[in-house]
């Protein structure tokens, strides 16, 4: 950890969606909780509180001094006593009985022995099954022949992100077993594209990824603005978030660009099972930015954003669900 | 078209870019981090010596109407600021100030401290009344956290008609976006409406997010989040760099690139046993006792080889590079102003 080089410049705390919100200033802040309360006793009782941030890494993407302040956040949270929450505890209970974070309510399974694996991710088997089967179709198109496995599970990364450790290597090391099968595995989601690469060390592709470079059409009329992924952005790869604007662009949709298309819409870091009123106000302020600046919808590329932003009353289509090949 | 990379997203980084993009150069401008640009007041507080025109026309925005001249405004502690340029609702004329001031502040909320800022404008001589804005947000939240809807800025109009001053000072808080909510306040309240100057908060941000979205609006491509992380020198001349970002490098080539990254910060110069030193171990570096006069050395804001060539097509701006002449207060003038001399050192290529 570098906490060291801390200015007290107070980046961060402009940065933090959750702190600009209304419904967040319960949370300590990224200065308490990333770099104080490893080092001062006193501040480290921050509690359930330091759970109130959605990991989306703007804290560290404006620090002027390169701290790795996520990283400090996750250490924290694996140290964290006491009870969970009851909807972390819901989460915990579905992962320990059936292996995913939700019921699972998808029938596409597709277990043919193909060398390519489509890895949904249990949003998208569980709440937004119409997305993962345009996923798949998409990859058909473009002669992807591809596996959807029931033996793979949850990737681990929302039990990380509330400090439930053994239960996510066990998942690992499960998951582990059915990717040694595979030549190639493709995501949807990027918070299971990024858990995948940095803690499993498997070079999984995100949906855009694949698309690059790729004769895509779209039917979608009128103005559409974006909601870019924070694990996308921030995460994975900032370039990868700008072929988002790109492969829609040149597909004919008419992308409406904004500085807050990449402002988190509060469905991360487990705040959506534990602070759903937290999620959804955050929500609720990306959607009435979009209302304002009059657009038909939003297209994004993470089931965690559609999930969100969709509940508040946005018409949310991720990037598989705007385009097709073009024939 | 010849392609410029610009390393560093502040002052001297976006005007650069968009100097360069003006002058018919494909640009790419790479940065992260926040940049000092944005932890400053958002003032220019010394009037440019030269690059005037470019100055105005870069900073002018419908967004964020500047004024210039003789400015004066109110710090967030009550103190005098004087400056040159500002946004409309920092600062006033020289000599024109109010007689009364309304301090409309958060209790115990560092955005503006009411109770000092009033003892110190009445010490002033001028009238001043502490107006507590009902609520309560912790020190470490911004103050936009309260005001995120209509509702809560129709509060603040309703509560600031009953203060008897000419001119009511808030903390500074709006972002870029929202700034001519400031203009909807003035006239719900009919009052003057002044934002406190204050450094390390939204002014300076919003001064960064201006300049950002000048150059985006220009044409120049902004790889945000992005460091880079080693340059393709060849004896004398730039070739390309290796950018990083996220779990991902590029090597992109360049034609040209201007250096500003800024006071030695971690992604700008290095700190060694106390000294200044080149990250990228190629170039000379001025080491000075004053930590506002070392950085990169330069000729005719070219940089130089660390065995003493000139560079042919890398230029430096800004904070990164010697300065000899630096006043405190005048970082962000110098910045530009060091932006247009580098763009000018490189337009004979």
């Amino acid at each position: 950890m570098n906490e060291g080089r801390c200015v007290k410049c107070g980046s961060c705390l402009r940065a933090c969606p959750v702190l600009n919100d209304p419904s967040g200033t319960q949370f300590p802040g990224p200065r308490t909780v990333g770099v104080d309360a490893p080092r001062f006793l006193e501040k480290g009782s921050v509690g359930q509180n330091a759970l109130r941030c959605t990991m989306c890494h703007a804290c560290e993407w404006a620090c002027p001094s390169g701290m790795t302040l996520t990283r400090s956040m996750l250490q924290l949270r694996s140290e964290l006593s006491g009870d969970l929450l009851p909807g972390h505890r819901r989460m915990v209970g579905n992962v320990a009985s059936f292996g995913r974070t939700v019921a699972t309510e998808f029938n596409g399974w597709r277990e043919e022995g193909e060398r390519v694996l489509y890895f949904p991710g249990c949003i998208g088997l569980g709440r937004l099954t119409g997305l993962t089967e345009s996923v798949s179709s998409l990859l058909t198109s473009l002669g992807i022949a591809h596996d959807i496995s029931r033996e793979a599970l949850c990737c681990g990364s929302p039990l990380l992100k509330i400090g439930v450790t053994e239960l996510a290597e066990d998942l690992r090391r499960r998951n582990a077993e059915v990717f040694s099968r595979y030549d190639r595995i493709i995501t949807s989601c990027p918070g299971c594209t990024y858990q995948l690469r940095e803690v499993y060390g498997v070079e999984a592709e995100h949906i855009i990824e694949v698309l690059r470079g790729s004769d895509l059409r779209s039917n979608l009329e009128g103005r559409w603005a974006l909601q870019v992924p924070c694990h996308l952005k921030r995460g994975l790869s900032p370039w990868t978030a700008d072929d988002l604007a790109a492969i829609l662009g040149k597909a004919g949709v008419d992308v409406v660009r904004m500085p807050e298309e990449d402002s988190c819409c509060g469905g991360g870091g487990g705040m959506l099972s534990g602070f759903p009123e937290t999620s959804g106000s955050l929500a609720r302020g990306k959607v009435e930015i979009y209302r304002r600046a009059g657009v038909e919808g939003v297209i994004t590329a993470c089931p965690f954003c559609s999930l969100n932003l969709g509940r508040e009353g946005a018409r949310v289509l991720d990037i598989g669900e705007a385009i097709t090949l073009k024939h | 078209m010849s392609r410029a990379l610009v390393v560093g997203n502040g002052a001297a980084g976006y005007f650069s870019a968009w100097l360069l993009r003006k002058r018919g150069w494909e640009v790419i401008l790479v940065g992260r981090g926040t940049p000092s640009t944005a932890l400053s007041t958002g003032c220019l507080r010394s009037l440019p010596d030269i690059c005037r025109a470019e100055i105005s026309e870069f900073l002018d925005s419908e967004a964020m109407p500047p004024v210039t001249g003789r400015r004066e405004g109110v710090s967030k502690i009550g103190t005098p600021f004087q400056c040159w340029m500002s946004p409309s609702h920092s600062t006033w004329e020289e000599g024109e100030g109010p007689k009364s001031i309304a301090v409309a502040g958060l209790e115990g909320h560092p955005s503006l401290h009411l109770h000092t800022a009033s003892a110190i404008l009445n010490g002033r001589g001028i009238k001043a009344e502490p107006f507590t804005i009902p609520g309560s947000v912790p020190p470490d939240a911004p103050p936009t956290s309260s005001f995120r809807n209509d509702e809560a800025w129709e509060v603040l109009a309703e509560g600031l008609k009953g203060t008897s001053s000419e001119v009511v000072l808030i903390p500074a808080m709006v972002h870029l976006r929202d700034y001519r909510r400031l203009d909807r306040l003035e006239v719900r309240c009919g009052r003057k409406v002044l934002e406190a100057i204050s450094p390390l908060s939204a002014p300076g941000q919003r001064l960064a997010d201006l300049m950002c979205s000048r150059a985006a609006e220009a044409g120049v491509t902004i790889w945000d989040g992005r460091k880079v992380t080693a340059l393709d020198v060849q004896v004398d001349a730039m070739r390309g760099a290796t950018v990083a970002g996220g779990m991902e490098a590029r090597d992109i080539k360049v034609d040209a690139a201007i250096v500003a990254t800024g006071s030695p910060v971690v992604d700008g110069l290095d700190l060694n046993e106390r000294g200044i030193c080149d990250p990228f171990s190629r170039f000379l570096v001025v080491r000075s006792n004053d930590p506002l006069r070392g950085g990169y050395d330069s000729s005719n804001n070219m940089l130089l080889t660390i065995d003493g060539r000139v560079m042919k097509n890398l230029a430096g701006a800004g904070d990164c590079l010697a300065s000899k002449k630096r006043q405190y207060g005048s970082g962000l003038t110098e910045s530009l102003e060091s932006a247009y001399l580098a763009v000018r050192a490189l337009e004979g290529l």
